[in-house]
């Protein structure tokens, strides 16, 4: 990551925004067509995207994208400030969507460093029509005209009067070109440090034409910061394609907060003994200054004058305040001031002709006063409804960064060189000749819990919630249901469920070949729906849940099922039956969905039916450690459970020992362990070893035999029988002993031995024990299939 | 892969010959009383036996794999690799790690002496057979007062293809 050049950094940074941008927009719009309305709230989040996108692109000089955006941002810019009539709907979500496909794969694009689009005419003219249409009879010149008038005062934000208010003159760097675009980024990246209240031009956004104007006059930006001057200049000198800044400072008159609401006077009184009751008092009004017009106090030098702590101990403090807060809640928040004993409020409507003179020799600066009574006085003036909204949109600090995954995995090939180490030192062989140890085990249970605590944390910053694979199934429901006919609704469960990284990048692409087939080979059209009495809408339902060591994701819809019997010819007539058709089990014949080449329709359509498909899903899944499930009523739909390891790398493993040898068991997939007497043992006619359980006849399966370990346990009656669990098998291993648990660093062995094909012998992969050794990884899966 | 081994070793050879005067140097290692000189820029490591890891499904020769600070890497028994009996180790035993390509692989010798310095015109070519080995594992001879060293080829030690399959029925 370090050694990124800032251009690719910034790169970085604008290919992430775009992907999280473009995500929140699919959201939005399909919420949106979903519920057939679209909410102020959601016009103004794709406005908002489509802006951030636009200056952004622009930023990073993709034009396309930037003009793609800015046509549709003046859209709703429209549709913002004048509504959408519902017959426009069809249209617009199409339009969105197609534009949000088509910038990412602008997207992707950029990131493969493939080729961009020159230009697309389509979207553009689309969205040209689309504007005309909905603005009605506005003659398409006009129309963004009058976009454009409106857009100045939408922009300027207004004064919180916590800063200095300056008029900064900006002169961009000669030859940036866009300088209009470049003009107005500079205003977006002012608004992080800076309260934007007007600037000028006030289109040049959206229109080009202002560039010249900007190249030779600059523009000017109205702001309002808590920064001395120079600063302020500096920092704003310090962006990108900024010549240079002056700043002049703005002489404020008529702006101060605008907080309407009813005039009170309040007198109040402070602990007895509290001491320096000027200060308090002070403190008092700071407090109020966020809730409430400060219109004057009594004694007024109390911030300067310690003597007025005096008066204020006789008379109380005394001061005015115009608030929109009923006379309780500002009592309430008055006492909840430090040191405030009690406060008198009165409503001031009644002193309402004291108060002139009162301001008159009171008030410090009559200036700040006047306007917020006359405020109050016109109560539903603009600036009165606009103050509360400014409040909303005060802008939310994000505590989040953002790391790159290499980072990630580096920390995490640390933390489990650390596990390793540590038991290597805790378990030190060296250790056993020392008679006492107390204090050494005391710091020893100490590190344990430290680099447990520590590897969790690691563990948990690299999970990130499903939602966002979740999401993108949305749209693809929704296109396959219009392009095939069908209704369905796609419903997501505990999409909270956090996931490792690496293993939610693994399962986005089997989880959306799943729901294809559900969309494809599942539901059915409305109409064989009705017929068969179900709801013309189909539901897919996509849930994740975490069951302890692992995750269950599934994949279900209430289509037409799966037919066991259908699935049995058409996988006898491929040819990749192992036994007699007659033998399988329903549970089976389901699996055989997931032979290699199965497919079960006859036509390919645009989205699955090529023959690829459950296969590799379960392929992928397996890769990751992960199980794949079908289960299926005719008639009533299927589901596909996907089991996944929460982690890949740091599991909770049992050792076992094998003669001299030690291997690995992941603890989930043990079951239970036994002793087991000879009369137990059951002998079918090869002479196989087997074991009744609770019913249920098992294999033993003995790994000295499989491995040719000869200097283990032989009598069955001697070692220890486990039983192990994969998916829908089942066997018992027989081995020497169980060592303990321990947690175990997953390793692959090393690349040179993969010529010899050990996965299928059972090993999937290595793991350095606490004292040095290697120990090997049992599969049990393959174990079993090995034997079986 | 073995295609791009030959591009590499025909470099190898083409700088060889341009910069004759490069002595190579070579760690000479014993097997009984066979001296082999191994190419140095192969070896990253001499270290003493440890414990080894027996893996399932792999040749004879496979020894296992071993802990190499951290490092997990396969074991070959050069006296198995070469069709020579079995011997118990001793504490002159020694495995060397020599990395080609990224893969480290540990081989087990009986013992190490001295590296040489041998100029290309010491090394004489291979002879076409030998009694007791293998002459694919052999690139040259080197003949001095002291004995015959045979310099070892690496690359077909460590890969000559057919050999490394395995018999399935081995287990």
């Amino acid at each position: 990551m370090s050694n990124l050049s800032a251009n690719d950094q910034m790169m970085e940074m604008f290919l992430f925004e775009m992907n999280t941008l473009l995500e929140q927009l699919d959201e939005v719009l399909l919420t949106s067509e979903k519920s057939g309305s679209l909410t102020e709230e959601n016009i103004g989040e794709v406005f908002r995207i489509m802006h951030t996108i636009k200056g952004s692109s622009a930023m990073m000089d993709f034009t396309v994208i930037a003009s793609v955006t800015h046509h549709l941002e003046d859209t709703f810019f429209y549709i913002r400030d004048n509504g959408i009539d519902q017959s426009h709907f069809t249209r617009l979500f199409d339009l969105m969507l197609d534009a949000t496909d088509f910038l990412k794969s602008q997207l992707e694009a950029i990131q493969s460093g493939g080729d961009l689009a020159e230009g697309n005419d389509d979207l553009m003219n689309r969205t040209k029509d689309l504007y005309d249409a909905i603005s009605g009879k506005a003659a398409p010149a006009a129309a963004p005209a009058a976009a454009q008038d409106v857009a100045a005062p939408a922009q300027t934000g207004s004064p919180t009067g916590e800063g200095t208010v300056y008029d900064v003159e900006i002169m961009l760097e000669e030859d940036c070109g866009m300088e209009n675009l470049r003009a107005f980024m500079i205003v977006e990246g002012m608004r992080k440090f800076a309260n934007i209240l007007s600037y000028s031009p006030p289109d040049m956004e959206t229109d080009p034409d202002t560039t010249s104007y900007i190249i030779v006059n600059g523009f000017q930006v109205i702001a309002e910061v808590d920064m001395d001057p120079d600063t302020f200049g500096d920092t704003i000198e310090q962006m990108n394609y900024v010549s240079s800044a002056t700043v002049h400072l703005v002489e404020m008159e008529e702006e101060r907060p605008v907080i309407t609401g009813e005039c009170y006077e309040v007198t109040a009184l402070f602990e007895a003994d509290c001491g320096m009751e000027n200060l308090r008092a002070f403190m008092l009004l700071n407090n109020l200054r966020s809730t409430c017009n400060i219109l004057y106090y009594f004694p007024e030098d109390i911030e300067t004058n310690t003597a007025s702590s005096e008066e204020i101990v006789k008379d109380g403090f005394r001061f005015m305040v115009e608030t929109a807060q009923t006379p309780k809640r500002l009592e309430e928040l008055i006492l909840s001031s430090m040191h405030v004993a009690s406060a008198k409020i009165t409503d001031a409507e009644k002193s309402h002709e004291d108060t002139p003179e009162l301001s008159m020799q009171d008030t410090p600066s009559p200036a700040a006063q006047q306007p917020a009574v006359q405020q109050h006085e016109q109560p539903g003036s603009p600036a009165a409804v606009k103050a509360p909204a400014a409040a909303v949109h005060k802008p939310i600090r994000q505590n989040l960064i953002n790391v790159s995954l290499s980072k990630l995995d580096e920390l995490m090939d640390l933390m489990g060189e650390l596990v390793i180490t540590e038991s290597m030192v805790t378990r030190s062989p060296d250790l056993q000749e020392i008679p006492h140890l107390d204090n050494f085990n005391k710091s020893a249970r100490q590190l344990r819990k430290l680099t447990d605590e520590l590897q969790d944390m690691v563990m948990s910053i690299r999970m990130v919630p499903v939602s966002g694979t979740f999401q993108k199934m949305q749209r693809v429901v929704r296109d396959m249901s219009r392009s095939l006919g069908k209704e369905a609704d796609l419903v997501t469960m505990g999409e909270e469920t956090d996931i490792d990284k690496t293993i939610v990048d693994a399962i986005s692409d089997p989880i959306m070949h799943l729901v294809r087939n559900c969309m494809d080979h599942g539901v059915e059209t409305p109409d064989e729906r009705a017929a068969a009495g179900k709801s013309p809408k189909a539901t897919v339902a996509l849930s994740a849940q975490n069951t302890g060591g692992e995750i269950l994701i599934t994949v279900s819809d209430d289509g037409k099922g799966l037919d066991a019997e259908k699935l049995l010819q058409k996988a006898a007539a491929t040819g990749i039956l192992t036994k007699p058709a007659g033998e399988y089990t329903e549970r089976e014949a389901f699996q055989l969905l997931m032979a290699p080449g199965f497919s079960t329709k006859e036509e390919v359509t645009e989205y699955s039916g090529r023959g690829v498909g459950m296969d590799v899903v379960k392929k992928n899944i397996e890769k990751i450690g992960g199980t794949v499930l079908v289960e299926s009523k005719k008639g009533q739909g299927m589901s596909v459970f996907l089991k996944i390891p929460l982690t890949l790398a740091i599991v909770d493993g049992m050792n076992i020992s094998v003669g001299n040898s030690v291997y690995t068991l992941q603890i989930t997939a043990i079951s239970q362990s036994f002793k087991a007497t000879k009369e137990q043992v059951i002998l079918d006619t090869d002479g196989n070893e087997m074991i009744m359980i609770r019913g249920e006849v098992y294999p033993i399966i003995r790994i000295h035999n499989l491995y040719g370990i000869y200097d283990g346990i032989t009598d069955i009656e001697e070692g220890i029988l486990i039983l192990v669990q994969s998916g829908e098998q089942a066997a018992c291993l027989f081995v020497d002993q169980l060592l303990g648990m321990q947690q175990i660093v997953v390793k692959p062995l090393p690349v040179y031995l993969n010529r010899y094909d050990i996965k299928p012998y059972g090993i999937s992969g290595c793991t350095i024990l606490g004292d040095g050794n290697i120990s090997l990884i049992l599969d049990v899966g393959s174990i079993i299939d090995l034997v079986m | 892969m073995s295609e791009i081994n030959h591009v590499e070793v025909d470099m190898a050879a083409a700088i060889g010959l341009q910069e004759d005067t490069m002595a190579g140097q070579y760690l000479a290692i014993n097997l009984d009383d066979q001296q082999f000189g191994i190419p140095i820029e192969y070896i990253t490591d001499i270290i003493q036996v440890q414990p080894i890891t027996k893996v399932p499904n792999c040749p004879e020769f496979i020894t296992g794999i071993t802990n190499l600070r951290g490092k997990v890497i396969p074991i070959m028994d050069l006296r198995l690799r070469f069709g020579k009996a079995p011997q118990e180790f001793t504490d002159r035993t020694c495995i060397i790690v020599l990395e080609d390509e990224g893969a480290a692989v540990g081989m087990i010798v009986d013992s190490v002496s001295v590296v040489l310095n041998l100029d290309d015109d010491q090394i004489s070519p291979p002879p076409t057979f030998h009694q007791a080995l293998d002459a694919k594992f052999i690139q040259g001879v080197n003949r001095s007062e002291s004995g015959v060293t045979l310099i070892m080829d690496c690359k077909t030690v460590l890969d000559d293809g057919a050999l490394l399959r395995v018999d399935p029925d081995e287990y």
